[in-house]
């Protein structure tokens, strides 16, 4: 009985959570500059930065008087397979860190450092378009903002 | 029962594992600035433009004896009188370390001969040659900020201005 609630317990972690952070093994993510709004850098690598610069309430057209505004983004990410694999994947999302001031949305689903299910039947070899929000209160502290997303895939 | 069991979760673990896995991150990074802004939300007259930050108050045709809707007006002597009424706007700041903050009125032509314009408790007299401070150290949010014109002509006024008011956070 002992052995039998061990191996149901491996069996729902692997169907239930997003690979470990390993790449090679065929497949790789990356990120489009072409279709995302605002700089991206070191596209075409696994690790890229969208750098906002400046940005305040006003130049994201915040209404007055409100505790949050939003900033919102487009995010084009791909996935490649270098065995040729062409079936969809899923894809996971997380934050590194979460913070008491920054709240981030991908298309519409509030992340944090727990993965979540984001695309369960992503295509391979074409672009997935997400819609970033990152909803920053009125009252936090101006200055640097930095927020790293993680981004896990498997394909089924 | 029990070896049917192990037999299905140990295929389904094979199959999980034999899927291309990739992860990535994406570090977004940026400069959060503060910012004030000002709305107009009411005024004298008739008003429009209101909630934004470029409204418009028509005052039209009017008399001591038939002023602008929103004004009262006070005979001051034989051939002068006020309009008192109120400015309703609001100041919100976003991410600002900041308590209060000063706002300024200056008006974008010189004053109808004729025709003084006051704003704020003090009475400020507000012209078009500098800014004047027409509400010091005021907390952020929705207030009314009082607007007096002095009018003092025996002829008509044609009235064509504006009110520029810059708040700056203290």
């Amino acid at each position: 009985m002992s052995a039998l609630t061990c191996w149901l317990l491996t069996g729902s972690m692997l169907l239930g959570s997003p690979p470990g952070p390993v790449n090679g093994h065929g497949l790789t993510i990356s990120f489009d500059s072409q279709g995302s709004t605002g700089m991206l850098g070191s596209e075409a690598t696994p690790d890229a930065m969208l750098d906002l610069g400046n940005v305040s309430g006003t130049s994201e057209g915040s209404p007055t008087r409100s505790q949050t505004w939003t900033i919102r983004r487009s995010i084009v990410l791909r996935l490649k397979s270098d065995t040729g694999v062409r079936g969809p994947a899923r894809v996971w999302v997380s934050l590194a860190s979460d913070s008491p001031t920054v709240r981030v949305r991908l298309d519409g689903r509030v992340l944090s450092t727990t993965p979540q299910l984001i695309s369960p039947n992503a295509p391979v070899g074409r672009p997935l378009s997400h819609n970033l929000e990152i909803e920053v209160s009125s009252s936090a502290a101006p200055g640097p903002l930095e927020t790293i997303l993680t981004w896990s895939a498997e394909t089924l | 029962m029990k070896k049917l069991a192990l037999l299905t979760l140990l295929a389904a673990s094979s199959a999980m594992a034999a899927g291309e896995t990739a992860s990535a991150t994406l570090t977004v990074t940026g400069t959060v600035s503060g910012a004030l802004s000002i709305t107009i939300d009411s005024a004298p007259g008739t008003f429009s433009g209101g909630g934004t930050n470029a409204a418009t108050s028509d005052l039209g045709v009017f008399t001591q004896f038939a002023p602008p809707a929103g004004f009262t007006p006070t005979s001051t002597g034989p051939s002068s009188f006020s309009l008192t009424g109120a400015i309703g706007i609001t100041v919100s700041a976003t991410n600002v370390v900041s308590a209060n903050y000063d706002l300024t009125a200056i008006l974008g032509n010189p004053a109808e001969t004729g025709l003084t314009y006051h704003l704020g408790a003090g009475a400020v007299v507000v012209t078009n040659a500098a800014p004047v401070t027409v509400a010091a150290a005021h907390a952020y949010g929705a207030f009314s900020l009082p607007w007096v014109l002095d009018v003092n002509s025996t002829n008509s006024i044609a009235i064509n201005n504006s009110i520029n008011l810059v708040a700056t956070a203290n």
